[in-house]
């Protein structure tokens, strides 16, 4: 059995609770052991919080690791933020002894030490080189007819290993096609949904960067999105209400990639409380099941 | 004399198959430059045709021989003759605009809150738009490796 440590993060046990419910009964149907990783603080922002300071992001990085490497085991992410944020860190922290030295020195007044043992995996990378293509295909049990827009987010196409940014993104595609999902090409897949910007600019934000893509996957006929990042999926669902200020009307359910897997293995729509979602994930499930 | 080799000078390369539009690249930028979240006060700007799909991104090239260091009345601007980047002496800037007007890209903006003209001064070496960058489809590269992405992607010829 594959075992990694969990890194949930914040937005995914705080704001999602239906992605962890999902995670973890798909983690048990393939047969991954995910370890809780007690103690772990956000991992943190990857952005905004390098840019005011970049040590104690570093450090802040480094001690969720720490907790990694005390279990021995990997670290594996359910978001896009937290991926991009712990394997840059990794990133440093092992190729720059310099780096590994000043955070460290930070670390030991706490009394840990990254000693750069652990490797950082995103969700999709597991599911795809773990458990690989046939071993998803042989549980799904209910294939989803839905016809569905993909969304992968910008962090995911952050890469260490090529120089193909599809890595990844191609990798959450062929996961999400095993759930017998229809799935829709509209064209702008790789624009970003506009969380990021939301922080600088919200009418910016909306209108040219959630709207473009809403509207594109709309007139192309999706009935759902399907994304893996939270912060993605909390910019779909709460963007979409906060466009109705501005005059766009828009109610497209947004689903993650780990709850799909989990109804398309017959888990009981009921069991991942898809009804804590702020987009009609629920209405769509109980239609596309035939179960109210 | 210029201790310069023009190819081997370092700057910002874009590469738009890449881009995704989050625009860290623009916060990165006010940010590191003006301590505030403001896309307005980027250094850079990448704009999305919505039509088309398709990103493109104004940023400097920090020229072999630039226009804004020619055109401004007061020397304000300098290439510096070691690394290449070409940067705007805020104390010497007398805000007339004539560097925006010359820049074929109009890199140089005018900054209202100080009255002066600011551009990309390459982040002493460690862009932050490059950093920050995702999909790394912006990056620091060399001049020649420039040339060349740029001969085939919007001339659809090798150099």
């Amino acid at each position: 059995m594959v075992k990694y440590a969990l890194f949930l993060g914040c937005q995914i046990p705080m704001r999602l609770p239906s992605i962890e419910i999902a995670s973890r009964r798909v983690f048990n149907i393939l047969g991954l052991e995910a370890v809780d990783l007690l103690g772990y603080s956000c991992c943190p922002e990857p952005v905004v919080s390098r840019l005011l300071d970049e040590t104690a992001a570093l450090a802040v990085s480094a001690r969720n690791l720490t907790l990694a490497e005390d279990l021995g085991l990997d670290m594996l992410t359910l978001c896009n933020g937290c991926y991009e944020t712990l394997a840059e860190a990794n990133e440093a922290l092992k190729h720059d002894a310099e780096r590994r030295s000043e955070v460290n020195t930070i670390l030991r007044r706490y009394g840990r030490e990254y000693a750069g043992k652990v490797d950082v995996k995103h969700i999709v990378e597991a599911l795809y080189e773990d458990v690989g293509l046939n071993g998803i295909r042989k549980h799904v049990t209910k294939p989803l007819k839905i016809r569905a827009a993909l969304h992968y987010g910008c962090h995911l196409y952050r890469e260490y290993k090529t120089s193909d940014i599809m890595r990844k993104p191609n990798m959450m595609r062929e996961i999400a096609m095993q759930t017998g999902v229809d799935m829709i090409d509209y064209g702008l897949e790789r624009l970003c949904c506009g969380y990021p910007s939301m922080q600088a600019n919200e009418e910016f934000s909306l209108k040219h960067r959630l709207l473009p893509k809403l509207s594109r996957m709309r007139s192309k006929g999706a009935e759902a999105i399907i994304t893996i990042c939270p912060a993605c999926t909390i910019q779909f669902e709460i963007g979409q209400v906060m466009l109705r200020s501005y005059g766009f009307q828009f109610n497209m359910p947004c689903i993650n990639l780990m709850e799909l897997l989990a109804l398309s293995f017959g888990v009981p729509h009921r069991d991942l409380h898809l009804e804590l979602h702020r987009s009609p994930v629920q209405q769509l499930v109980q239609k596309v099941l035939g179960v109210s | 004399m210029s201790q310069l080799n023009v190819e081997e000078q370092k700057v910002l390369l874009y590469d738009p198959s890449r881009c995704t539009g989050c625009l860290f690249c623009e916060v990165a930028c006010s940010y590191y430059h003006f301590k505030r979240f403001d896309l307005d006060k980027a250094h850079l700007h990448v704009q999305f045709d919505e039509k088309n799909g398709e990103f493109e991104a104004a940023y400097c090239q920090h020229c072999d021989e630039p226009l804004c260091v020619a055109a401004c009345p007061k020397e304000a601007i300098v290439k510096d003759e070691k690394t290449g980047w070409v940067k705007v002496n805020p104390m010497k800037c007398v805000g007339c605009q004539t560097c925006t007007v010359a820049c074929p890209l109009s890199v140089p903006w005018f900054n209202m809150d100080f009255h002066v003209a600011v551009k990309c001064d390459f982040c002493d070496g460690d862009p932050q738009c490059a950093k920050f960058c995702s999909p790394q489809a912006i990056k620091v590269a060399t001049r020649r490796e420039a040339w060349e992405f740029n001969a085939k992607h919007y001339l659809e010829v090798d150099v």
